[in-house]
Formats: C-alpha cells, sequence, structure tokens
C-alpha cells in the first residue's frame, strides 16, 4: 500500500526526506519555539475560517452578527475566545522565537536572509492582530483601532494618506471594517503563508544553527522522532492552555461602537500596550512624533537590519556583552512601557467606566441572550431602550459599573435603600438631579446629580430604574413609562 | 545520431541558443505585463476616491428651539443638538444626532475671548481656522475633547468644561485652564475646537466637523 502511493506520489520518500534532518548538538527546548508558532498559526486559520461562516464585515452588522456567534451558534463563544486566545499565544511564542534566535546569534552568516523573513512574519502577525481587534465592532474595537489610526496619521507628509488608506476614506466606518476584514482574513494570513514556506525552505537550506558556541557541536541529534516529540508536547501544552483560557475567560464583548459615545476609554490589545505607553509618555507637539512614529520605526529598521548592523562574527554568548546588554534594556524597556500603560488604563477606566460592562463573555452580567434576529433598516419597530446600555453610558462613569459609588462624592446604587424605595422619589431624582450633602448607610456624599429629563426619554427613564433597581443584589418592583411621565 | 546531424550546421545551434533567449525572454516580458497590468490597477482599487474623503461636507440647520436657547445662553454654554442628514458612511446613508456646545457672549466677552483664544485668530503655519469663528456673538465649540475625542461636559461648579476621561478642564471661552502653579489642568495638547457656525435672516446653520486629535495644531479631518 505504502509503496504503491510512493509510486504515484512521490510522497513518503518527501516525507522521510523533510523528517530526516540533523539537529547538530541534539534536540532541545530552546528549538520549540518556531514549531510552535506553525501549530498556533494553523489553529488560527482553522478557528478564522470558522469565524468568517458567520460574521459579517459591515458597520451595520459587525458587531450584531459577533453577538450572533456569542449567543446562537453552538459554542459559538468558545470560537471567538479560542480565536482571541490563540492569537495572544501567537505573539507571545513567535516572540520568545525571535529572542531565542537573537540570544543564540542564529540570525548571523549565512542566516541572514531568514531572519529578515522571520522578522517580517513577526511583523505580519501583529498587522493579523492589530487588524482582528477591529472586527467586533464594540466600543473598544472602534476607539482602540480610532487611536491606532491617529498614529499613522501623524507620520509627517504620508501621515493622512496613510489614514486615508487604512480608513479607505476620512472617516472609522463601515469600509473601514470591510478593508480590515480584507486585510486579516485574505491578504496577510496568504502573504504569511508563502513566507512560512520560504522561511521552512531557507531553514532546511542552511540547516539548523545549533548552540551558540563558534566551534560546531560534537553530538547530532534527530529532527524525527527527537525535535518533533519535544515540538509536538510544547504546542500540545500550549493547545491546552489556549482551551482553558477560552473556556475560562471568554473574550468579552462590549456594546457596540458609537461614535457619539462619551467617556469611553480605550486599550489596544495588549501586545500593543508599550507603543501605547510611549504615546502617554511623550510630551505633545513634535516629541509625540518622536516616541509615535519614529521610535518604533527606528525599532523595526535595526530588528530587521540586525544581520548587517551586528558585526560580531561570534555567535558565544560570552563573547557578544554588547548585543545581549542591548537585548536585556530593550525587553525590560518593553515590559516597563507596557505595565504603564497597564496601569494607566486601569486607573482611567476605573474613574470613568462608561460601556464597559460587557454584553457577552468574561464579566457579561446577564445571561438571558438577545432575541435571534436583529432588526435593522425602517422596518425595525421602536426597540424598548435597554437599561443597562443606558446606564453604562450615562450614569456608570459616576456610580461605577456595579453600582458601587465612589467614596464621599458619588453615592453607592447597590443596598442603597433609596433606590429600591418610593419610586416616585427614584424618578424625581434622576428626572430632576439633586445637590448637596446626603447619608446613604451611615456615610456622607456631597456630589452633583445632574438632570436627565431634558437628555433621556421617560422610556429610557423607566429603563434604567429598572435597572438599577433589579442588579446588584437589588430587587424591587419596576416602573413603568407612565409612571414616569406622571412626576413631574 | 542526432547530434552527427546538427553538428555540421553551427548556425543551427546558435539560432537554437537565440531561440532559447527569446522564449525566456519572452516569457518573463509577458508574465510581468500581466502582473504588473493587474497588481497596479488592483493596487489604485484601494484608494478612497475624493468624494469618500470629503463626503458628507456641508451645513445642517439648527433649529428653532435650538437656536434659542443658543441666545438665551449668555450665562452658561448649552449643548446644541441637530441633526445631519443622509451622511454617507460608504455604501451606507443614515442621519446621525450630533450636538455643539454654543456659547453666547457679550461684547466685552468677545473681546476676552480674542484675548483669551488669540490662537483662533493668527495665521499658523500648520492648522489655521479658515472660517470666523465669532458670527454675532455666538461661539460653538465641537464636543469632542481635542485630547483623544472623549465627549466633554459643562460642569456648573467649576465653572468650566470637564473631560470626564482624562480630567482636562477648558473655561467659557474654550482655553485650556491651568492650576496656580502655571501647568494645565488635563492633558489636552490644545484648546477646544470651534465649528463653523452661520447666520442668515434668522436661519442658523453648523457644519459638523472632526479635527485630528492629539496635536497642537487643528486639522479637519472628516465631516462626520
Amino acid at each position: 500500500m505504502i509503496s504503491w502511493i510512493e509510486h504515484r506520489t512521490g510522497l513518503i520518500s518527501a516525507l522521510k526526506e523533510f523528517l530526516t534532518e540533523d539537529i547538530p548538538g541534539g534536540a532541545s527546548y530552546w528549538y520549540v519555539f518556531g514549531a510552535t508558532t506553525l501549530i498556533l498559526f494553523t489553529m488560527q486559520v482553522v478557528t478564522g475560517i470558522f469565524l468568517t461562516f458567520y460574521y459579517s464585515p459591515s458597520a451595520v452588522t459587525a458587531w450584531e452578527s459577533t453577538r450572533y456567534i456569542y449567543e446562537h451558534v453552538t459554542l459559538g463563544q468558545f470560537m471567538i475566545s479560542l480565536h482571541d486566545w490563540g492569537a495572544s499565544a501567537m505573539i507571545i511564542v513567535i516572540t520568545l522565537h525571535l529572542l531565542q534566535v537573537l540570544v543564540f546569534g542564529a540570525y548571523k552568516r549565512p542566516r541572514e536572509i531568514q531572519w529578515v523573513v522571520g522578522v517580517s512574519l513577526f511583523f505580519f502577525t501583529l498587522v493579523l492582530g492589530f487588524t482582528g481587534y477591529l472586527l467586533p465592532w464594540d466600543l473598544n474595537a472602534y476607539y482602540a483601532t480610532q487611536v491606532g489610526i491617529n498614529i499613522a496619521a501623524s507620520v509627517p507628509m504620508i501621515g493622512t494618506y496613510i489614514a486615508a488608506f487604512l480608513n479607505d476614506g476620512s472617516t472609522l466606518g463601515t469600509l473601514t471594517v470591510s478593508r480590515f476584514f480584507g486585510i486579516h482574513v485574505w491578504a496577510t494570513p496568504a502573504l504569511l503563508i508563502g513566507l512560512i514556506g520560504l522561511h521552512l525552505f531557507i531553514f532546511r537550506h542552511n540547516g539548523p544553527a545549533g548552540p551558540p558556541s563558534d566551534h560546531g557541536p560534537k553530538t547530532i541529534g534527530r529532527f524525527y522522532p527527537d525535535q518533533i516529540f519535544l515540538d509536538t508536547l510544547v504546542a500540545f501544552i500550549a493547545f491546552l492552555v489556549v482551551v482553558a483560557l477560552a473556556v475560562y475567560m471568554p473574550t468579552p464583548l462590549l456594546p457596540k461602537a458609537d461614535p457619539n459615545y462619551g467617556g469611553f476609554i480605550p486599550a489596544p490589545a495588549w501586545y500593543f500596550y508599550s507603543l501605547y505607553g510611549v504615546l502617554r509618555l511623550a510630551p505633545a507637539g513634535v516629541l509625540t512624533l518622536v516616541a509615535t512614529v519614529v521610535l518604533p520605526g527606528v525599532f523595526a529598521l535595526v530588528l530587521f537590519l540586525l544581520p548587517w548592523i551586528d558585526r560580531n562574527p561570534s555567535r558565544a554568548i560570552a563573547k557578544r556583552g554588547f548585543m545581549m546588554g542591548v537585548t536585556s534594556i530593550t525587553i525590560v524597556a518593553i515590559v516597563g512601557l507596557s505595565l504603564f500603560a497597564a496601569k494607566a488604563i486601569d486607573t482611567e477606566r476605573k474613574a470613568s467606566p462608561a460601556g464597559l460592562t460587557p454584553v457577552a463573555g468574561l464579566g457579561a452580567p446577564r445571561v438571558t441572550p438577545s432575541p435571534v434576529a436583529v432588526t435593522t433598516g425602517a422596518s425595525a419597530p421602536a426597540a424598548a431602550p435597554d437599561g443597562m446600555a443606558v446606564y453604562s453610558a450615562n450614569c456608570a462613569s459616576c456610580h461605577g459599573a456595579s453600582g458601587q459609588g465612589l467614596a464621599e462624592t458619588f453615592p453607592p446604587l447597590a443596598g442603597n435603600p433609596f433606590v429600591t424605595g418610593d419610586p416616585k422619589k427614584v424618578i424625581a431624582v434622576v428626572d430632576n438631579g439633586l445637590h448637596g450633602a446626603i447619608t446613604v448607610g451611615g456615610k456622607p456624599f456631597n456630589g452633583v446629580m445632574p438632570e436627565w429629563k431634558d437628555k433621556l426619554s421617560p422610556a429610557e427613564i423607566a429603563a434604567v430604574i429598572n435597572y438599577i433597581r433589579s442588579s446588584w443584589g437589588n430587587k424591587a418592583p419596576p416602573v413603568t413609562e407612565a409612571q414616569v411621565k406622571a412626576v413631574k | 545520431m542526432a547530434p552527427e546531424t546538427t553538428q555540421p550546421n553551427k548556425p543551427d545551434a546558435q539560432e537554437e541558443m537565440g531561440r532559447l533567449r527569446f522564449m525566456a525572454q519572452f516569457t518573463v516580458a509577458a508574465g510581468s505585463f500581466v502582473g504588473l497590468g493587474l497588481v497596479i490597477p488592483l493596487l489604485a482599487t484601494l484608494w478612497p476616491r475624493p468624494e469618500l474623503l470629503n463626503a458628507n461636507k456641508g451645513w445642517s440647520p439648527i433649529s428653532k428651539d435650538e437656536f434659542d436657547k443658543l441666545k438665551a445662553s449668555l450665562d452658561k454654554p448649552v449643548k446644541i443638538h441637530f441633526t445631519k442628514k443622509g451622511v454617507i458612511d460608504g455604501y451606507l446613508v443614515s442621519d446621525q444626532d450630533y450636538y455643539v456646545w454654543g456659547v453666547h457672549m457679550t461684547s466685552a466677552e468677545e473681546a476676552k475671548f480674542r484675548q483669551e483664544r488669540s490662537d483662533l485668530f493668527t495665521p499658523k503655519l500648520l492648522g489655521d481656522v479658515t472660517f470666523p469663528v465669532l458670527t454675532m456673538g455666538f461661539v460653538l465649540f465641537s464636543s469632542i475633547c481635542p485630547h483623544l475625542q472623549c465627549k466633554f461636559d459643562w460642569d456648573d461648579s467649576l465653572r468650566a468644561f470637564l473631560c470626564p476621561c482624562h480630567g482636562s478642564q477648558f473655561n467659557k471661552y474654550g482655553a485650556h485652564m491651568k492650576k496656580p502653579d502655571g501647568s494645565y489642568i488635563g492633558p489636552a495638547p490644545r484648546g477646544l475646537d470651534p465649528v463653523p457656525f452661520r447666520e442668515q435672516s434668522g436661519i442658523a446653520d453648523v457644519e459638523w466637523v472632526k479635527y485630528f486629535a492629539n496635536v497642537p495644531y487643528r486639522m479637519i479631518v472628516s465631516y462626520s
């Protein structure tokens, strides 16, 4: 049977040829990152293909179809979370792969081109991350991409053209989603697959670099089965970790993107935190440009040209003190900037939590799914306002996403007897606002509650009061729109 | 057999070489022609057309009620709501609701405004405001914070516009406020952005413009 196939295809000898490869110095855990990246990438392709069966890229359907996947597709939330965590895992592992090659000096002659192709793969992976981030079209996707495009737009001379190209026009809108979809789903993966082929072809041409030493190792190991076993083991563990994260920490979906939304604090994907940290630290003006464009640009250029910049012929770590020093400082700087950005975003989000309560995924407060069909266009009946949406848009920035309030200024709504008490009084406070010192639960508060009667419709006021009277442990009978209208 | 027949005719071998070279060159040339012939127009399709870049430029009317609110706003700024009809987003068209902040000033305040917001009246290298900012004592500010495009609110107790995101404060004239030590309150890179406003025989219009965020100069990036 095997020889029958071999005669007609040559596949068996090709596989043997592929598996037969000497590993100088023997198989090692140091060499597993490339193969693990490839396996994670394959997983991303597969989960991505399944997501396209449901996802629809336009401003009126992107968020709705994503929510549909969460709520009405069998294991849909798991599939989305697997794709999201898989992306994070791929970025981590490809970075480890890059660092291993860097530390082992494996980018040096004759592997310069292989390194350049590898660095391209790294940056195209980041392109996948950036373009994929917009697709759910929730508040965070929208505003984080807005910041990203704003940064690109600040490149001198050509910035406005880059922004126009990314937006496909002057604003982030429906054409931007379909453009990012095309880049994320077709252009970049196709390019990536070609470059992976090239990367592997050159790898086989040069052979593995082996341990970081200037003398060839005495022992020779086998690729199959020794290294393949280690690769499989680590990739399997990575797979289990990603699955566990997807199950226990499903990716949250925030409320739909809204260009007129106030006070939302966007956060980029964690792997762009360092860039965001630079943006936040840089003073306004020309220095912003240096920080957001020049610095990352120089970083990318140095990474690409490293085999020609680092002229030190030795691969031994002990003889490459300068290179190791620069690498360590860069890692510390990137981690430090990321932590700084994480802290800044966290602080700001605590102060202004508007829009941060997810609709689905980790942290979503309710499990009742939305109706299957999403009404659009002229045939849409006037839907009842969503109390939670009204709350997160207007109230959460002071009273907190879970009604916890803010010490001395804004009273908590959770467990507040006034909130669950006389509906007329609650309606009156929402309608007309409240000034001056009050006491809730024995603690003093003195803030300003604005008037809402001109800003929200009676239906919205009823919806939000029902939301606060039935959330965070509060249990009080609902109020009706008619009751709201009756209170002046 | 075959070599014997070709050997006497050396010119034939040369001809064969020439033929091979021609075929190779033709393949490369035809391939490049087809490839570039496809790639160049395909890349061109990615470039947004001018009508997309300048889509939605134009005035929107302010209703009589809203205009009356603006006229009566001498003590503090008011939100002026308006609807922009037929806002184009690619192949989608919809009506969009916007609001701007309106300030009505006395002539004494107008002088103060010109002084505090001198940046809006002096020509600059980059980011000139090319429309009249003050029209009949009215100034309209975009509702978007010039820092990172959050929506800010008027805080009566502070007598200032306060952005909830990063705490930038602006006075009634839209000037970025300072602490007693001279440093700015909040990270905004410039004062509030004016938007075009006009009035003709009692009918008021506003133009919704969006400026480039987080830079000290003003550059219009879109009209929706």
